[in-house]
């Protein structure tokens, strides 16, 4: 790495833990879902001393330690031929569902230029349009709920009716369970798309409540 | 976890299908090999259950953990 930015023309200095001391942001080792209070802490340690623009070469790193105060480049992103270092990326990681989105776009890109694959054809909740506020994207966050799993929700209730309405504020509350998760949405029919007010979770199974493909 | 009555913190729900209020009725909840009784509020004509938010991120999430780590 060290020698690849030097051949490039880069000046490297050395972080005060470095090699075998560095501090990792853990995510290989999917520390911030296991323990996301002190993957936060350690996260917000290794910022501190990053006082220069950073560059790692772990994809989880990048995502984690880059915000738009410390900027962190991914090391690719100086060698990849659309990328100078004039427009580097170096601002905050994807939310959960964005990295998820990115993976299907990479995914669909390869069917179509690389294998010459017919893409699967859409899923009739992707048309689903949500709309939240960030206090609510980042509730999902920390749950670890993506907007798949509400679209799929808001898509079952709307079909088959399979919600309950809050007769003060005009909220619709709807469950269903997918696999082997319950996801539960509140939300409100917004124009053209659907407002999500709060969403949860249980794996615990619960009579009464709906699952996938079985409206009872 | 106990046999209690889990309605929502807030709001007057009905069921949207049916339009008709919701009562308590008792619900089974099972998960690795456990069940439980609770209370939820329920729609009389189609049987539709809701569970809270407080209930499911709350008492259900911790016995979750427990058996799971049982």
């Amino acid at each position: 790495m060290r020698s690849l930015l030097t051949r490039i023309g880069c000046t490297i200095e050395e972080l005060e833990l470095s090699g075998s001391l560095a501090e990792c942001c853990g995510f290989g080792g999917l520390q911030s879902t296991a323990n996301p209070e002190l993957s936060d802490d350690i996260v917000a340690k290794r910022q501190s001393r990053l006082n220069l623009p950073a560059v790692a070469y772990c994809a989880m790193c990048r995502d984690r330690l880059g915000n738009e105060t410390t900027h962190v480049t991914h090391l690719l992103d100086f060698f990849l031929p659309l990328n100078t270092p004039d427009n580097l990326y170096r601002g905050t990681g994807p939310n959960l569902s964005e990295r998820r989105e990115n993976r299907a776009r990479l995914k669909k890109e390869l069917e179509e230029e690389i294998w010459h694959t017919a893409p699967a054809p859409g899923e009739p909740y992707e048309s689903i349009h949500l709309v939240m506020d960030e206090e609510v994207r980042s509730l999902l966050e920390q749950r670890r709920i993506l907007d798949i799993d509400l679209q799929r929700v808001i898509y079952h209730a709307e079909t088959y009716k399979r919600a309950f309405i809050n007769q003060d504020n005009g909220h619709i509350l709807a469950g269903l369970r997918p696999v082997r998760v319950t996801y539960w949405v509140e939300y409100s029919k917004e124009n053209d798309g659907f407002r999500v007010h709060s969403a949860y979770t249980h794996r615990m199974l619960v009579t009464g409540t709906d699952s996938l493909g079985d409206p009872a | 976890m106990s046999q209690g009555f889990y309605p929502p913190e807030s709001g007057t729900w009905s069921c949207m299908a049916c339009h008709c209020p919701l009562e308590e009725k008792a619900a089974s909840i099972t998960y690795l090999e456990s069940s439980f009784h609770v209370t939820l509020l329920t729609c009389p004509q189609c049987g539709l259950v809701l569970v809270p938010e407080h209930l499911s991120m709350g008492k259900m999430f911790e016995v979750e953990k427990l058996l799971e780590d049982k």
